[in-house]
């Protein structure tokens, strides 16, 4: 591997890690605060990346107008998520896991006869937002500027939401109710508020990071199983209810990919799978987790 | 208590999800009377990853039951086209075969993946069903794993990938270094084989210069590119060859697009349509390439050819691609068996398709009694580029290569010299 190599996969790995982390980080947060693993995750970020084309369509946007299509994007299907806990999921939260799987499995088949209904079963891709086209050169190596930009949208939001969780009354609320929600309900809180506004913070990122992969992979109704195992690995190799073990996991899953693609590039497809095997085997609580999923909140 | 309404909104979603994603009902047995219809059984993805594929093949064989229904039917009889959702995996479609059989069903079409076709045919000839493939391409199910009851109504791997390799060196020039992209399964490895072939075949001093095999519909294909593009530094002349398709075409290129992987390079894609090329146009991501999927709309001026793309247009609007041809072609290929044989009985249809000589969008079409094959005057390639308007590409170049040139001669049971 050369230098030029080891610079560009080294961005891509830790670009793709990010990306995996927009996308389990609501999986975390949701396990972390309710107990349960939700596999129906991968519809909200199907759902954002397929909104912020609704919003944005296919043409370069501005990059301001970009991350305002992101917001909305994202807002809407906080709204969508936040009805469907109080309707659906609010329901199942003591359930086996087993039938929580089952319920969250059959919701992403919905989600994708939704969106083929809405949009159609052909691809459609956006464009990247203007002056987000090309690459530049590090170290003479040429980087995509969209995957620094990735990068820069995951620090951003993982500051936001360390600000949220640990800065604010709603992060301490929310932590409590992670902590133990009988007891929290027993003070008076809301808790079936948090459960929702949780769920919705979850589908929330989702959809960030839907409508950031839509320059880059064709949206289709598919696109909500696509990186469902990914997702789920980083969950579990970092620590089921831990949001540092995510971010931790995720890169190191991202990184991994990359290498291997490199070095042993038909190992690199099992890349995640090898992850998970290994840690469910030496560490069943993942990196940086303290729960295993066969403990359950309630 | 508790636990009811929530397993009823389960079972109630898990039918509504069936309801919108199912395949159509099968009729009733077909009983022998003359007026009765004659079903067709097809086998599509019309949901799932490849939905795309299995739409607009449902679209082609639609389209080509009503036009024979509006003209009298076969025999007298109207065809009923009878959908099975298959999207993809080998088990099901065997399942789904067997399913046709208990309804009286023994014509069949669709079958989308070469896992598929190998899955069936072994079945089908147990089970007195005859699969016609209107998509996949493995050499293999004309080749070294040839039954009796497996025909092709369209192109093969082979014929493809010749013709495209064909077209191109025709059109740009000899081009000795070639490198690829391509899918990380059968398909993917085979087709890189038979260009390599091919190309040796055509040029003096052809080499690979690097090839890289991304997982079939990969979230990521970042890494493939930075490797393929560093083995293509120093080979600025260099082609690229790429079998990716739908889906996964529009993300390598959409991700390679930053760094101007195929700039410059002549590039040829393998059975990528228009369904692909519609949304990278709409985002400025088309590149300049030859495509190679046998069929282009303007490519043929035959009276089939007019009148198959004047209805498709005036049934759904736009002009169609090489997907909906084949799924056309083949309810039209049972149509002209029955006809040729004067029944429905599958033996009698089975020996009238051997040989069978039909019309199609395509020009006069045969197929083999040996192996089976359909057999084409001509396939059509066209170029596209990038362009200022409103699609954001155009196709700057239509040929037509010889069927003839294009295909081994019959090799039921043997590994064709192209595919090793």
């Amino acid at each position: 591997m050369t230098f030029d190599e080891l610079v560009i996969v080294t961005v891509n790995g830790i670009s793709f890690g990010f990306l995996l982390f927009l996308v389990a980080v609501g999986l975390s947060l949701v396990f972390g605060v309710m107990g349960i693993l939700n596999l129906a995750h991968g519809a909200f970020f199907m759902l954002g990346a397929y909104l912020a084309y609704e919003f944005g369509g296919a043409a370069a946007l501005s990059l301001p107008l970009f991350i305002l299509v992101m917001i909305g994007s994202g807002l809407v299907t906080a709204a969508i998520a936040a009805v469907l806990e109080a309707a659906l999921f609010r329901r199942i939260y003591y359930r086996e896991h087993l039938e929580i799987l089952v319920f969250a499995f059959a919701l992403i088949f919905v989600a994708e006869g939704a969106v083929r209904l809405q949009w159609g079963p052909n691809p459609l891709i956006m464009s990247y937002p203007e002056g987000f086209a090309s690459s530049v050169s590090i170290f003479g190596a040429p980087v995509p500027e969209w995957s620094l930009l990735i990068i820069v949208a995951g620090l951003v939001i993982l500051a936001g939401l360390a600000f949220l969780l640990f800065r604010t009354r709603i992060g301490y609320v929310i932590r409590a109710v992670a902590e133990d929600s009988h007891m929290a309900g027993a003070l008076g809180l809301n808790v079936g508020l948090v459960f929702t506004g949780v769920f919705a913070l979850g589908a929330l990122l989702a959809a960030i990071g839907g409508s950031l992969v839509a320059p880059t992979l064709a949206l289709t109704p598919q696109l909500g199983l696509l990186f469902l195992v990914q997702a789920f690995a980083v969950v579990v190799v970092g620590g089921l209810d831990s949001i540092p073990g995510s971010l931790v996991a995720a890169i190191i899953l991202g990184l991994a990919n990359s290498f291997l693609v490199f070095t042993f590039s038909g190992w690199a497809p099992y890349s995640f799978y090898l992850g998970l095997i290994v840690v469910l085997l030496l560490r069943p609580q993942g990196i940086l987790g303290s729960r295993e999923l066969t403990k359950q909140v309630g | 208590m508790r636990r009811i309404p929530a397993l009823v909104m389960l079972v109630v979603l898990v039918s509504a999800v069936l309801a919108a994603c199912g395949g159509g009902q099968g009729g009733a047995p077909g009983g022998a009377g003359t007026d009765e219809p004659i079903r067709i059984g097809v086998l599509a993805p019309l949901t799932g990853a490849q939905s795309t594929l299995g739409q607009e093949e449902k679209r082609g064989a639609d389209l080509a039951a009503k036009m024979l229904n509006e003209d009298g039917g076969v025999l007298g009889r109207p065809i009923e086209l009878v959908y099975r959702d298959g999207q993809g995996s080998p088990a099901e479609a065997v399942q789904i075969v067997r399913d046709f059989a208990n309804e009286d069903i023994n014509f069949t079409l669709g079958y989308v993946s070469s896992a598929q076709c190998l899955a069936v045919t072994p079945v089908a000839e147990q089970l007195g069903v005859l699969v016609m493939s209107s998509y996949c391409q493995t050499t293999k199910v004309t080749g070294s794993e040839f039954t009796e009851n497996f025909f092709r109504a369209t192109t093969s791997a082979e014929m493809l990938t010749r013709a495209g390799a064909q077209a191109i060196v025709q059109e740009d020039g000899d081009i000795a270094e070639w490198s690829s992209i391509s899918p990380d399964y059968e398909y993917g490895h085979i087709t890189w084989t038979i260009f390599k072939n091919q190309m040796e075949l055509l040029v003096d001093g052809f080499e690979v210069v690097g090839e890289v095999w991304p997982p079939f519909q990969a979230a990521s294909f970042s890494d493939h590119i930075t490797k393929l593009n560093n083995s293509l530094s120093g080979h600025d002349q260099a082609g690229i060859f790429s079998s990716l398709y739908s889906g996964d075409m529009i993300n390598m290129l959409s991700q390679a697009a930053p760094i101007g992987l195929v700039e410059g390079h002549p590039f040829l894609m393998l059975g990528t349509d228009l369904d692909a090329i519609r949304p990278l146009g709409q985002a400025g991501n088309v590149p300049t390439a030859w495509i190679s999927v046998a069929y282009y709309h303007e490519a043929f001026d035959n009276p089939v050819n007019t009148e198959f793309v004047k209805a498709f247009q005036a049934e759904y609007g736009v002009v169609p691609i090489g997907y909906n041809a084949t799924a056309f072609m083949s309810v039209t290929a049972y149509a002209a068996a029955i006809e040729k044989a004067g029944s429905t009985e599958v033996q009698a249809v089975h020996d009238a398709l051997e040989g069978l000589t039909w019309q199609t969008p395509l020009g006069e079409t045969t197929i083999r009694a040996e192996d089976h094959q359909a057999m084409f005057e001509s396939l059509a390639m066209f170029k596209i580029a990038p362009a200022d308007n409103e699609q954001g590409f155009e196709v700057t170049d239509v040929i037509t290569i010889p069927g003839q040139d294009v295909s081994s001669p019959p090799h039921p049971g043997e590994v064709g010299e192209f595919s090793q």
